[in-house]
């Protein structure tokens, strides 16, 4: 059987073939980029089963958008409707033309143009079934596009309180895409008005427009429509690979690269080209009190188009909340540290001197290491002492006589290498020393101690020693009737993962209040050290939000557990602010003869009781 | 005439200035003051620059300056609003009323919490004092450290600029009068301690008034104390409780650690406005939150609403002598006013 043609599909052939190509040399690109460990990997990966879930995950993030349904359900049917409506129309319009053909080959614009080609009632096997899946397929899309033009007009209606701004290529894919399937709707109504057909909903526009059929032929109105299908879908297409719309392809080839084993750091171009500019990132952003220029979505999309700056890339207090919510699951403050150390003048790699770790010369095993934050806080690293003492820690400081680096600092302003050299230092130090558990009071170090360094030794936050020390008994404290509300600073939560200890701790002590800013949406108190670049006056404004949303009128004491959170916070607050080691002290039962059993293995705590705590 | 009513509010330095002026012109004035006694922060220290003169003479003689005022001591105002007629409503504490036909409002300022800045270690370490607990201890009201009277080779450390020129604290201005205060602290910890050392961290020393220069002369020159351009970063105790102290020496470009046996913190003045003088009376504030009255030159004692003048230090920082006099100018404002 030829195929049929007409002068019509050319701009959407146009469209449709450049986008291929371009979508061909950008994966071959992506390709090239990887190490050759990664490509190795991802070669042994082909035929396993990591495929299998990669398709699992394609079809559950690509079409129906699990993640954007959990942020707001609607956010998410729009999202879902626009994706899975489209796939079904691809894959009910190619079995359409195979039924009606016969060939498993075909033009390409035949199941796209078929009722132009086809008009009226045409029948074959199952044509009554496919016209009503196209219909169905069709509806489903057009009701996301309606949800779509609703959210430019009213973001809030779709769960969002701000939606993204988009550049020129965005607005006119956008546009494109707007029209896309209205128009498709109005051609084959058209077409079906003049030579009958079309299903439930193609069929009913026909019918509406039948009474005007003869003016709609002679003035070849359903030819002008096609046409102008035609161009709307083959502008979207030329456009797709230059705006947005890229992340279509890009996100599942993204899926796929990730399940197959690649680095995250061969992932980064992928990563640029799979943001949907969605911007539901926008919402979490710490930086809002500031402005909103400098949100994930635009640094990305700037990223992506080589206009990043330093001020851009430093213009972020990497506090993750944008990637808690990022529903590709993009490493958002990885792509930021790109940009940072691409922009980093070096600086001279001299590691800061650090002190010895005399650790086991009076017996203790424990390190404490209050960090240089916590050297401006005394009031929390005097209670740690004191509560190290009541438990009959024997303990020595890291930095007690001289100041040591975490080397966090360092690797968040984009000195890469500067802070593989401090680490490589403190390592050999810590390594050298009988250290058995490092006890940091700042979640800024204890990040970096436990996820950058590979430490013989168990790594604590004091968060979680005071749980053990509280739960095991060496620790006794009281309830009282204070009511306070506790901050998750970022290191510590969405950077480490610790919620669940401090809440346990202070649920013992104090009512804890509750609040919708908690957890894995806790918001920046503006302190970061992620954002050295900030002006004071910008760190207020974005710690009293803080402070607005977490105080009510019962909160007595706000209580955080980083040295950094306590001090820019307590700038701001009308209540006091307190770190949970001060609390602790406060509900302290001291038991002054307390016999502490097996002295020794008081001193110590091991991987396995951390793990089971 | 001159039946008029006058409330003045605030019976520090400028408030009995404005009240001394106001009560000689035969006016009808009414006090109006927080604490127990007048002379505001006069009371709360020992000494004055340039000339060592006791607090408490000054105090004296101002308040003897004054004829026949009605005095509300410990009476913190509730509420002031202004009527249609342009008389002002004063609302006290029991929730009584007075009635003025114009107000001078001198409330003052506030001292800088220090413990705002944790890093310093206020209220955490008892060897860290301010700059107003050190004058208690010179007057003999509250004692030193006990150890510190034992100790052979004392080594005090003078931190200037707590509380002002400070981003990080929220205040940007210049308290202007710890400059000096620190200066005549350091020559009289001096004379109470023979043997000690005494390091000031400054950033820049303004030594504005008359004879102070002079006086910073003297303090290096006679009494050796050692000044630092830097600012102190951070105080930490060693097990012995001296005060381990981070520095710069910015003028050197070098990190320093010292040991200090006492570290005495210059607290600045910050605004301390009540509500209802900004949001009932429309009084402005400058960036620093202080009261700012018309313009800064000719009529900084008027404000927008007639009947309403700014007395002294609620304006910004000053020094008892320019607070004394500036009440006295609004008072002479006022009075220029009621004749016209």
């Amino acid at each position: 059987m030829t195929q049929p043609f007409d002068w019509f599909v050319i701009p959407f052939a146009i469209g449709f073939w450049s986008m291929m190509l371009l979508l061909v040399v950008k994966i071959c690109r992506w390709w090239l980029g990887f190490s050759s460990v990664d490509k190795k990997m991802a070669l042994s990966r082909i035929f396993s089963v990591h495929t299998l879930r990669a398709l699992v995950e394609m079809v559950r993030e690509g079409l129906l958008h699990r993640n954007i349904f959990r942020v707001s359900p609607r956010l998410g049917y729009m999202h879902m409707s626009l994706a899975m409506g489209w796939f079904l129309l691809i894959v009910v319009g190619k079995f359409q033309t195979l039924a009606f053909t016969g060939n498993h080959v075909n033009a390409v614009w035949l199941p796209i143009f078929f009722k132009s080609f086809y008009p009226g009632d045409v029948h074959f096997a199952g044509s009554v079934v496919y016209e009503f899946l196209m219909d169905a397929a069709l509806l489903l899309v057009l009701s996301g596009v309606a949800l779509a033009w609703y959210k430019r007009v009213a973001p809030s209606a779709l769960g969002m309180r701000k939606s993204a701004r988009h550049i020129w290529p965005d607005r006119v894919a956008l546009t494109f895409l707007w029209f896309v399937f209205p128009v498709r709707l109005l051609s084959e109504g058209g077409t079906a008005a003049i030579h009958g057909g079309g299903s439930f909903l193609t069929g009913t526009v026909g019918a509406v427009l039948s009474p005007w059929a003869d003016l709609l032929a002679a003035w070849q109105v359903d030819g002008a429509l096609w046409w102008g299908y035609s161009i709307v879908l083959g502008g979207f297409f030329l456009m797709l690979p230059w705006s947005r719309y890229m992340h279509i392809p890009a996100e599942l080839v993204l899926i796929l690269f990730r399940h197959w084993g690649v680095s995250p750091q061969s992932l980064q171009p992928i990563e640029l080209e799979a943001c949907s500019r969605c911007g539901i990132c926008i919402d979490g952003c710490a930086m809002l009190p500031v402005g909103n220029d400098g949100q994930a979505v635009y640094y990305v999309r700037d990223a992506r188009y080589g206009y990043v700056t330093a001020a851009k890339a430093h213009d972020c207090l990497m506090c993750g909340s944008c990637e808690s919510r990022c529903p590709v699951g993009l490493r958002l403050g990885s792509l930021r540290l790109e940009g940072r150390r691409k922009g980093a003048s070096d600086w001279a790699v001299n590691p800061v001197e650090s002190a010895s770790v005399a650790v086991g010369a009076n017996g203790g095993r424990v390190v404490y290491f209050p960090g240089c934050v916590g050297a401006l806080t005394p009031a929390v690293t005097s209670a740690m002492r004191r509560l190290m003492q009541a438990a009959g820690v024997s303990f020595v400081e890291m930095d007690a006589n001289n100041g040591m680096c975490c080397g966090r600092p360092l690797f968040l302003s984009g000195q890469a290498d500067a802070a593989r050299a401090q680490v490589a230092q403190n390592s050999q130090l810590l390594a050298a020393s009988e250290a058995q558990v490092l006890v940091t009071s700042c979640p800024v170090c204890y990040k970096m101690f436990s996820q950058y360094y590979q430490l013989p030794i168990t790594v604590m936050h004091h968060t979680q020693w005071l749980k053990q020390m509280v739960g095991d008994g060496r620790l006794q404290v009281s309830h009282s009737d204070a009511v306070m509300v506790y901050h998750d600073p970022c290191e510590l939560g969405r950077g480490c993962g610790v919620y669940d200890e401090p809440r346990d701790v202070l649920s013992r002590m104090v009512t804890l209040q509750s609040s919708s800013d908690q957890r894995q949406a806790s918001l920046c108190c503006g302190g970061s050290l992620g954002g050295y670049r900030m002006k004071d006056a910008g760190r207020q404004q974005i710690a009293s939000h803080a402070v607005d949303r977490l105080v009510d009128a019962r909160t007595q004491t706000l209580v955080t557990a980083c040295p950094m959170c306590k001090k820019t916070l307590a700038a701001v607050s009308p209540v006091k602010v307190k770190d949970i080691a001060e609390v602790t002290l406060e509900h302290l039962v001291l038991l002054p003869f307390k016999k502490i059993p097996h002295q020794e293995k008081s001193l110590l705590v091991t991987k396995q009781e951390l793990v089971g705590a | 005439m001159h039946t008029k009513k006058i409330a003045v509010i605030g019976a520090g330095p400028a408030g009995l200035g404005a009240a001394s002026v106001l009560s000689r012109n035969g006016l009808r004035v009414s006090v109006f003051h927080r604490e127990a006694a007048a002379g505001g922060h006069l009371n709360d220290w020992a000494w004055l620059f340039p000339r060592f003169v006791p607090a408490r003479d000054v105090a004296v003689s101002m308040a003897a300056e004054t004829r026949q005022v009605d005095f509300h001591p410990g009476c913190h105002i509730a509420g002031v609003s202004r009527h249609a007629n342009g008389q002002f409503k004063i609302v006290m504490p029991d929730g009584q009323t007075e009635v003025a036909d114009a107000l001078v409002y001198a409330g003052g300022f506030r001292v800088f919490d220090a413990s705002r800045k944790e890093e310093l270690g206020y209220g955490i370490y008892p060897r860290v004092v301010t700059s107003a607990d050190l004058e208690k201890m010179l007057a003999g009201e509250v004692p030193f450290p006990v150890e510190l009277l034992q100790q052979q080779a004392l080594r005090i450390g003078v931190v200037h600029c707590v509380g002002s020129r400070d981003e990080k604290s929220g205040n940007r201005h210049c308290s202007r009068m710890c400059c000096v205060t620190g200066v005549k602290q350091s020559i009289e910890l001096r004379k109470r301690f023979p043997n000690s050392r005494v390091t000031a961290f400054y950033m820049d020393m303004r030594m504005f008034g008359n004879g102070y220069e002079e006086l910073y002369l003297e303090a290096q020159r006679d009494w050796q104390v050692l000044f630092v351009r830097g600012r102190v970063s951070e105080v930490a105790e060693s097990d012995e409780g001296r005060l381990r102290v981070k520095a710069e020496d910015t003028l050197l470009g070098r990190p320093i650690r010292d040991e200090f046996d006492l570290l005495v913190l210059m607290v600045g003045m910050e605004a301390d406005l009540p509500k209802w003088l900004i949001e009932d009376l429309g009084v402005k504030q400058i960036d620093a939150g202080f009261a700012r009255g018309n313009d800064e030159l000719v009529a900084s004692n008027r404000t927008p609403t007639r009947g309403l003048y700014l007395a002294g230090s609620c304006k910004g920082p000053l020094s008892v002598a320019e607070a004394w006099n500036d009440g006295q100018a609004a008072a002479q404002q006022l009075l220029l006013d009621l004749n016209r």
